[in-house]
């Protein structure tokens, strides 16, 4: 039932859009917002579920302690990243979308930083 | 005159007494017993093992050790279940990040995406080489550990080399033995695990970065890496070969001598002593044989485990290559597939250097057979 209200919330802001954007197209794009963050609240339970389910893996994994919160994390903030740069370019901002997927680089680089010192310190103490 | 041909008599029956095989099996049991495997103990004992050298010795002298091919199937089935059990728990941290990396591809998509996948290629790199720094420091110890047990078997074995007639072929590969086994020991258990992480890291380079092709190389280097394996092995067993045949002919040589003169110069006697010194040095080479299978088995114990873990570990990681393949996971697939193809290397240098030890334990077997009838 989810899938299909998210597609009839979804088909119902498109059209909404289609009609503001000759008129008003600032409202076009909260339109936009809102059905996008309308479809994002009613996912939120299957989002929960899957999160659930990839942290149960995680801890049979056996990773170290943080990298599967950093995995589902990067995950998270890729998935937040596109829907914001989405958005930006349905408003005609391309410059403000190409920012928020640079800025979103950079965040998820930072975060794999402690990854790759631990993995070249690996690889150092092998090859010692 | 009669008195004389009595003695002669006596003497005749004392020696074929000697000559006894009853009598040869207590005499090799009695030169166990006077055997210091003190070293050997304390070797094992270090290598964890659960052995009692002394009565593994004396059940390899009287045959009494039963080696069913049925019991030591199933021992080796439950080892090999052991090792996949345990290496089946590093399965969900190598497979996680390909997991995730391919749901936020579908989901995402965009080059937000792409790096989130990088850091899972990263986590997953890190998951991989944390079984191979595990599979390198077990190789490592048991390899060490052997070397331990070889060195304290290689001089009881020269020992009793020397007391079944085959002195020069002794002393020529007490040396090369011990020069053979340090050097295999430290190529394959110190300088082949070092290889193989340069490998690892080549894998996890070419993987990370989609730019950098580093296919050949890879591949370059797990060739060498082969042929480099099988260039020593062929020399150092070469090697010891060649002096056991070198000094076989001398040993060969002087105990015949001995024995001709022993048979021609002693009257009436002379053929039963002859045959009594063929049945003491038949003892000592039956005591020799059996401290050689007793080294050999104590290796294979040590090195068992090991070799098996990784096995799994290779058989693991072909595993969840083939299982990311269908996720798209192209990059994780990859550096799976490499990590698997490195620890193919590791298993290689350490049954090289197993095998290595066992022919080297093989060849103080061989040698000293031409020293009897």
């Amino acid at each position: 039932m989810t899938a299909v209200e998210v597609v009839l919330i979804c088909v119902a802001a498109a059209l909404a859009c289609a009609l503001l954007r000759g008129t008003h197209p600032e409202l076009a794009t909260g339109v936009a917002l809102a059905g996008g963050i309308a479809a994002l609240y009613l996912l939120r339970t299957d989002l929960q579920a899957v999160a659930e389910l990839l942290g149960q893996l995680a801890e049979e994994a056996r990773l170290r302690e943080g990298h599967a919160a950093l995995l589902l994390k990067a995950s998270g903030i890729a998935l937040v990243s596109e829907f914001g740069a989405d958005l930006c370019r349905d408003a005609g901002e391309r410059a403000l979308a190409g920012r928020i997927e640079l800025g979103t680089r950079v965040v998820l680089l930072a975060m794999a930083a402690p990854l790759l010192r631990e993995l070249f310190a690996l690889i150092g103490a092998l090859t010692a | 005159m009669r008195t004389a041909a009595r003695c002669a008599l006596l003497c005749l029956a004392l020696l074929l007494l000697c000559a006894d095989p009853v009598r040869a099996e207590q005499d090799a049991q009695r030169l166990v017993e006077a055997l210091d495997v003190g070293p050997l103990e304390h070797a094992a004992e270090e290598a964890e093992l659960d052995l009692n050298v002394p009565a593994l010795l004396r059940g390899f002298v009287t045959g009494e050790i039963p080696l069913d091919p049925d019991s030591l199937l199933q021992k080796a089935r439950a080892l090999f279940l052991a090792a996949w059990q345990r290496t089946l728990a590093f399965f969900p941290g190598v497979m996680l990040p390909a997991l995730l990396a391919a749901l936020t591809a579908r989901l995402a998509g965009g080059r937000g995406a792409s790096v989130a996948q990088y850091v899972c290629c990263l986590a997953g790199a890190l998951a991989e080489a944390a079984l191979l720094r595990e599979l390198i420091e077990s190789i490592g110890g048991a390899l060490r550990q052997t070397a331990g047990i070889a060195e304290a078997v290689f001089p009881l074995l020269a020992g009793l080399l020397a007391a079944s007639g085959a002195g020069t072929t002794a002393s020529m590969l007490a040396s090369t033995a011990a020069f053979a086994c340090r050097s295999a020991v430290h190529l394959f258990g110190t300088v082949g695990p070092r290889y193989c992480a340069i490998n690892a890291a080549v894998a996890i380079a070419g993987s990370l970065n989609p730019r950098l092709s580093l296919n050949k190389l890879f591949g370059l280097l797990a060739d060498l890496g082969k042929w480099a394996a099988g260039i020593a092995m062929t020399f150092l067993v070469g090697l010891l070969s060649v002096q056991g045949l070198l000094g076989a002919g001398y040993d060969s040589a002087s105990v015949r001598a001995a024995r001709y003169a022993v048979d021609n110069l002693l009257p009436v006697i002379g053929g039963e002593v002859a045959d009594t010194l063929d049945a003491i040095i038949s003892s000592a080479r039956l005591v020799k044989n059996a401290a050689g299978v007793t080294g050999m088995a104590l290796v294979v114990a040590v090195c068992v485990r090991p070799l098996l873990r990784t096995t799994a570990a290779l058989i693991c990681l072909r595993l969840a290559a083939a299982a990311m393949e269908p996720l798209g996971e192209d990059a994780l697939a990859q550096m799976t597939e490499r990590f698997a193809e490195v620890i193919r290397l590791l298993l290689i240098f350490a049954s090289a250097c197993t095998v290595q030890l066992l022919l080297l334990l093989g060849v103080f077997l061989v040698v000293g057979k031409s020293a009897v009838r």
